[in-house]
């Protein structure tokens, strides 16, 4: 067991587990983000999409009702889901594919889950005019159909994964053999941050703009940090990057939340999946498990290597929402701030309901509202036992 | 080192090397055809242990992987049917291939240790770029190389390796695509000296194309052409046919 931070390892985690033939195009990507990242050029780029095309800094919203009816801390969302797409998504997407560009790379694959990042893929490649194919499993492709409407009107290719479970996982395996075998001309936009290094490092250095601005925020508002920060994790993009800027000011709460039917961090041990070591939902024979959640975006056996080694440092906790807690969340948001959330912040905003009542009311919690709900309104409904 | 494996490069002008899936299409059937290979001509049997989620292979290996895996595959049996299989043949190499987790999760020390002792002769792992566990002296550790592979890279990967070198005939994933001879030669010629023996593998669908690829190397191995029809058919007849098609393989490239 290695404890010294190697480039692209947290602790033992992490790391590079590829087969040979993507060695050379991952020191291409790490040496153009070596290159390319702190340019003045790149950034003042970057800066200026998030500005005027994202719509950001989003906005740091005091949900009062819900602060009221919790009778505790005081409850703000980071508006995360006002971005253009809707999630958080489009943060790395725009980053990434400006760093495929840089890398003259002309054809671009993403894996998706939820549709989220599929749907922002997509909308940066038609941006940007670059041709794009989603990887998405039939049974999310199947309960997120507005997204998959999305992402054809958008011009991107959607190739359905019938293998395994067909979710995320097996979409994410389908796009790295489409990977493997178009390695020269191909950027992978990976959605989270997980997979072989960089990619962890590149996801989290482009969503870390979200911790970014709630810091900025907080200290304009209250010349204060926030007491707690809550997110959920299914690969873990938007934890970490409402995380990374806190992690040294160890006086800030930070807590992810997983879904309990794709929860490797409460109930996983450590393994190899996708390229990087990590905790895993998985048997004894190191055969990864099958997942359930109601949550598209969530439901998945790995988690971002990060996190895993944020479990174990014990610097950041993490606890676990069921399927039914999280849609409770989903209507409560919607019935008392008017904001329907998407599935994947509302098992965020589930803790926070039960966490919020144990606080005092000067206690500030922010939760990163990642995605706005409208992809899940079916689901929803069927669920809910309306009929249509 | 692995006596077995530079018998078998000193005695044959070239190998032919059959992959099978570890308990496909069952653990009868796999057992069975596992000890007629040697009598079809297999200069070698590289030997797959399933993973869930094998992002290297194509749909046939990814179809036989998940086939052994329903049937309860575990590597302690395989071992123990290695154990047995290495009475009856004592001479035929013996190699493993797989992902990083399955021997991760058995344990890597204990993994090593017992396939040793159980007469296999290498191990190939897949994913195994940022792996640091130790190879016991005996074990071959069989390394890929790619079309992307960097001269440079190369040789950093045959100091590491030991037995033999399997090179990876085409961008991509295992039986989906047709290799192309000329640029394999071409790349091949960058790769020099070579120290190691060094096979083909990926995508040999047919005779003819394993007869053009041994012409490049020192072996080739056939897998996804070789298990394909068993995903259909696994009877009695099919095997024999499939046997024979590692027969002629060998016949034609010796």
């Amino acid at each position: 067991m290695t404890t010294i931070h190697q480039a692209g390892f947290f602790g033992d985690y992490g790391g590079q587990y590829i087969p040979e033939t993507l060695v050379p195009v991952l020191s291409e990507l790490t040496q153009a983000m070596d290159a390319i990242l702190e340019t003045p050029a790149f950034q003042r780029e970057l800066a200026d999409y998030y500005t005027h095309y994202i719509g950001r800094p989003s906005p740091l919203y005091l949900a009062k009702r819900l602060t009221e009816w919790c009778g505790g801390a005081q409850i703000f969302f980071k508006r995360d889901e006002l971005n253009h797409t809707g999630a958080h998504k489009i943060n790395n997407c725009v980053g990434q594919l400006l760093l495929a560009k840089h890398m003259q790379k002309t054809r671009i694959i993403a894996e998706t889950g939820a549709g989220q990042h599929g749907v922002a893929t997509a909308t940066v490649c038609a941006l940007f005019g670059l041709p794009c194919v989603v990887y998405m499993g039939a049974k999310d492709i199947e309960r997120q159909q507005p997204n998959v409407s999305r992402m054809r009107l958008l011009g991107a290719e959607i190739v359905p994964v019938t293998a395994g479970q067909g979710t995320l996982k097996d979409a994410m395996n389908e796009a790295i053999r489409d990977w493997v075998a178009n390695v020269d001309t191909t950027y992978y936009a990976i959605g989270t941050a997980a997979g072989p290094h960089p990619y962890p490092t590149l996801v989290r250095h482009f969503q870390s703009i979200i911790g970014q601005e709630v810091k900025t925020a907080f200290q304009a508002q209250f010349n204060a940090l926030p007491d707690t920060l809550v997110a959920c994790l299914g690969g873990g993009s938007n934890a970490i990057g409402l995380f990374a800027p806190f992690l040294a000011d160890t006086q800030v709460n930070l807590v992810g939340v997983e879904p309990d039917g794709a929860a490797p961090l409460a109930y996983g041990t450590p393994g190899v999946l996708h390229g990087n070591k990590t905790y895993l939902l998985q048997d004894e024979h190191g055969q990864i498990a099958d997942t359930q959640s109601i949550s598209a975006g969530l439901d998945y056996p790995g988690i971002g290597p990060e996190h895993s080694y944020l479990k174990d440092t014990g610097r950041v906790t993490y606890t676990t929402v069921t399927d039914a807690e999280a849609l409770d969340a989903f209507q409560r948001c919607a019935q008392y701030e008017g904001i329907i959330p998407a599935l994947e912040p509302a098992h965020a905003l589930a803790h926070v309901l039960a966490l919020a009542p144990t606080l005092p009311p000067s206690h500030r919690l922010v939760m990163n509202l990642c995605g706005r709900g409208d992809k899940d309104l079916a689901a929803v409904a069927a669920h809910l036992g309306w009929s249509s | 080192m692995s006596t077995r494996i530079e018998t078998v490069f000193r005695l044959q002008r070239k190998c032919v090397i059959p992959f099978i899936t570890a308990n496909f299409p069952s653990r009868d059937k796999f057992l069975d055809i596992l000890h007629q290979l040697p009598d079809y001509g297999a200069s070698m049997i590289e030997i797959g242990i399933p993973f869930s989620d094998p992002m290297a292979d194509g749909p046939v290996i990814q179809a036989t992987s998940f086939q052994a895996i329903q049937t309860g595959f575990s590597i302690k049996t395989l071992l123990a049917d290695i154990q047995d299989f290495r009475q009856q043949h004592p001479h035929i190499p013996v190699i493993l291939m797989t992902y990083t987790n399955p021997i991760l999760q058995y344990g890597d020390t204990r993994f090593y240790r017992e396939a040793e002792a159980a007469g296999v002769d290498g191990v190939l792992v897949v994913d195994r770029v940022s792996q640091g566990w130790a190879v016991p002296g005996s074990v071959a550790d069989i390394r890929l190389i790619a079309p992307t592979t960097h001269p440079d890279r190369f040789h950093h990967i045959q100091d590491e390796a030991s037995g033999f070198l399997y090179y990876v005939s085409v961008t991509g994933v295992t039986g989906t695509q047709t290799p192309d001879p000329a640029p394999i030669a071409a790349h091949l010629d960058t790769l020099t000296p070579k120290r190691l023996p060094m096979v083909i593998g990926f995508g040999i669908q047919s005779v003819e194309l394993a007869v053009s690829m041994a012409a490049l190397a020192d072996g080739v191995v056939v897998g996804s052409s070789f298990l394909k029809p068993l995903l259909t058919d696994s009877g009695p007849t099919s095997v024999r046919q499939q046997l024979q098609y590692i027969q002629s393989i060998a016949t034609a490239i010796a």
